[in-house]
């Protein structure tokens, strides 16, 4: 990782307890050790509720594993196996759901569901991390994607959790601006 | 020794990709997809061959020449039933044309669940996106790398360099583990 990134992504952290609801826009090839990074420092306190979009949870459970990072209080909503797989295979550690698709997204659909679900069965201090807010617009409108984000915040004042939605750079600015109100900080990782 | 030989002996990091996306330049496009293919035969035994290029009976003839065993290959090829009706191969599935994404698709994920794989090769995105937008590759890429990765495949994607400030190329950095531009790529590492 460049040294300019990793002194962004330590300023980021040290910040990163006293923001309710973060936004972080990363250039693509730095997206993986933004979350990386994020996920690390926020699992050391709280559960984490991982929504899984960029890849399956099985692959982002490896990364994080790789990385030193204790899976055990991070639980996956995972939008993208149930797309690929016919036969899914239950999940022995129940820190996995799976919603139907990365588009199911509005109000009642599994991945709000799954994000309600997690929510309400994890007591203690919490985080939800959504990966990717570009992944979400590949595959939604933006006014869904709007609508689940502020969903996401009133998530974040009712149940007292933490939101970070990670996304690339270069795409989606006018989405951008218009959600970045919701967001305590929106931070850019050049 | 083919240029894009030794990919995958050299950098640890390569090597434990299980989806690499490599941007070819454009002149250096078929020596270094020929490296890929030798190397891939010479390091494993069942590979998947999307090809979105060349029709399997040129690929047949450029495997004969360069001695690669064809054995350990099966080939999805979406060229030929735009020029002619095939003949049916047993080593070979016909699509009828590059922008059949619900073809292609139901091809690639019928042929990884009744073969084991060790590798997918797919040639190329760059024809993709000749054919549709972005954002409608992009969707498609998305789910075909995710099937791959359930599966525990592995997969080499190819790109045009002129393709590679493009949307998807961007987008599917978030879905890949390793984009490499190959212009700037050696075996010892250096760029």
């Amino acid at each position: 990782m460049k040294e300019i990134v990793k002194k962004q992504l330590d300023d980021l952290n040290k910040r990163l307890e006293s923001l309710d609801k973060v936004l972080i826009i990363a250039p693509d090839d730095f997206l993986v050790d933004t979350m990386i990074s994020v996920v690390r420092n926020l699992s050391k306190k709280h559960y984490g509720i991982y929504i899984s979009l960029n890849k399956p949870h099985t692959t982002i459970n490896q990364i994080l594993e790789k990385n030193g990072i204790k899976t055990e209080k991070i639980y996956f909503v995972d939008c993208i196996t149930a797309v690929v797989h016919k036969t899914i295979e239950k999940d022995k550690t129940k820190r996995v759901l799976f919603a139907s698709h990365p588009s199911d997204i509005r109000k009642g659909g599994t991945i709000p569901e799954s994000i309600d679900k997690f929510i309400k069965a994890i007591p203690n201090e919490k985080f939800i991390l959504v990966d990717a807010l570009r992944t979400l617009l590949i595959h939604n409108e933006p006014k869904h994607v709007s609508e689940f984000i502020h969903n996401l915040a009133r998530i974040s004042k009712e149940f007292k959790t933490k939101i970070v939605v990670l996304t690339r750079k270069d795409h989606d600015e006018e989405l951008i601006e218009r959600i970045s109100p919701i967001f305590d900080e929106v931070v850019r990782i050049k | 020794m083919p240029i894009g030989s030794d990919i995958f002996t050299s950098l640890e990091e390569i090597k434990e990709s299980q989806i690499l996306v490599l941007v070819i330049p454009d002149k250096q496009y078929t020596d270094r997809l020929q490296g890929i293919v030798k190397e891939l035969s010479n390091n494993y035994q069942s590979i998947c061959y999307v090809s979105l290029n060349r029709p399997y009976r040129t690929l047949k003839k450029n495997f004969e020449e360069n001695r690669i065993d064809i054995g350990k290959f099966f080939f999805i090829d979406a060229i030929t039933k735009t020029a002619e009706i095939p003949t049916p191969t047993e080593n070979c599935e016909f699509i009828s044309s590059p922008n059949a994404l619900t073809e292609l698709s139901l091809a690639i994920s019928n042929s990884l669940e009744r073969k084991k794989f060790d590798y997918i090769l797919f040639d190329s995105l760059s024809t993709l996106l000749v054919y549709e937008s972005d954002i409608v590759v992009t969707q498609f890429v998305h789910f075909l790398m995710a099937k791959i990765r359930v599966v525990g495949c592995r997969a080499i994607f190819t790109c045009l360099k002129q393709d590679l400030d493009s949307v998807l190329l961007k987008d599917i950095n978030m879905f890949a583990d390793r984009v490499i531009d190959m212009e700037y790529w050696s075996p010892d590492g250096s760029r």
